[in-house]
């Protein structure tokens, strides 16, 4: 897929990604693999980058097998941060979608 | 790469930020990697996943609004760096052309070094001419003067000449339309009717790139050799014929400075002007050595 969509929606998803539960580096980055095929080094910096932004935190937490893990946590602002993100997403592919729609039939006619 | 290079690599890129926010990165590549190979992956194999360090450390520094271009300009090795990998792209563009496309690159070649040749004998008559404005002075200012025209004329071609090369490769080489077999050629323009160029028009299949890069798989490491071993030429020479030079002329010129002065302050002989461009030629030689010594040894300063 084109590098250019993946890094605009990048952003979307791994805030969706820990809106549901509280995730560790590792955890999260695996799980945004399963939705966009990306660089898993790029992942770190946007989420050093989100932190920076107060959208979400981070704290330490020991775990059973190996050193403490870093987990991330989405923020209030995050939330509202990801609400907007949503909308705005919704709405931009729905009218990229219309518009698909729209050339194919004249392509027929 | 193993896993301390990578980090030692990704360290020196990353100096800019203070060490708790590096330590906070690194530590959480680290932990990747541990995870990783956990999985079952090897540690070549998990760092190999990142891909390309500078990428990767630009990624991170802009997630700071750093602009990593101010940053590493300072930097003599982003210079190398940013060398090597244009002369990688160009030589693995050159080995991906076909015979005629290379004899026509070659003949090109020869048309610009022409062009080159031309440009520089005006150069070489005004900087003459003005060495003649100058005849009326005392024997040493003229020769200092003209010695120093010349110098800035010969700079000025030279720079010139760089940014003719460097153009000729990047519009020639690099982003080169190479010639496609006239059949392909035709199913990208036979119609105008919807679709896009990239499609084959009956079965609907994306058409075959029009050029394969030949021997990629195997010569694409020929080529990274080949500027390797261009880059450390250059090194080499650099080293040569400016460093040492450089490093020689600049003590020199220190010497004579301070010698000059100490004549200007017992006799009081009217040597001031020849002081001042003494003193001149030590800041700009401190400058120009300390300069070309960052970019052939910079590297070590950062590990």
């Amino acid at each position: 897929m084109n590098t250019q969509f993946k890094k605009g929606v990048l952003e979307l998803i791994v805030l969706l990604v820990i809106s549901k539960e509280d995730k560790y580096g590792y955890q999260l980055v695996s799980e945004v693999g399963r939705i966009v095929d990306v660089n898993e080094g790029t992942i770190y910096p946007l989420l050093k980058r989100l932190t920076n932004e107060k959208y979400c935190e981070t704290y330490l937490e020991q775990s059973a097998e190996g050193p403490a893990r870093k987990y991330y946590k989405i923020t209030v602002a995050g939330r509202v941060y990801l609400d907007i993100l949503k909308r705005e997403w919704l709405e931009f592919s729905q009218t990229v979608n219309n518009f698909i729609k729209e050339t194919s039939k004249d392509d027929k006619e | 790469m193993t896993r301390n290079e990578f980090f030692q690599k990704l360290e020196a890129r990353l100096n800019i930020l203070n060490e708790q926010e590096r330590n906070d990165i690194l530590s959480e590549y680290n932990s990747h990697i541990e995870f990783r190979m956990q999985d079952g992956k090897t540690e070549e194999e998990a760092i190999a996943d990142f891909g390309d360090v500078d990428a990767l450390a630009e990624e991170i520094l802009s997630a700071y609004h750093i602009d990593t271009d101010t940053v590493w300009n300072k930097n003599g090795e982003y210079y190398i760096k940013k060398s090597v990998s244009f002369i990688n792209h160009a030589t693995e563009r050159l080995l991906s052309f076909s015979l005629s496309d290379v004899a026509k690159v070659v003949v090109e070649f020869l048309i610009v070094l022409l062009i080159i040749l031309l440009i520089s004998v005006p150069f070489n008559m005004i900087s003459d001419e003005i060495g003649y404005l100058f005849g009326f002075m005392p024997h040493t200012i003229n020769t200092a003067i003209n010695s120093i025209v010349k110098l800035a004329f010969d700079l000025v071609a030279l720079i010139i000449t760089f940014v003719i090369l460097y153009s000729f490769v990047k519009t020639r080489i690099i982003n080169r339309n190479v010639e496609i077999p006239s059949k392909e050629k035709m199913q990208d323009f036979t119609f105008s009717d919807g679709g896009s160029a990239n499609f084959d028009v009956n079965t609907g299949k994306p058409l075959k790139k029009t050029k394969q890069p030949k021997e990629k798989s195997g010569d694409g490491s020929f080529g990274r050799v080949l500027s390797n071993i261009f880059v450390w030429t250059l090194k080499i020479l650099v080293f040569l014929v400016v460093w040492l030079p450089a490093i020689f002329i600049t003590i020199s010129a220190i010497v004579i400075t301070v010698l000059l002065t100490i004549m200007l302050i017992t006799r009081g002989i009217g040597l001031w002007g020849l002081c001042i461009i003494g003193a001149g030629c030590c800041i700009t030689g401190i400058g120009f050595t300390a300069w070309t010594t960052q970019i052939l040894f910079g590297g070590k300063h950062n590990g």
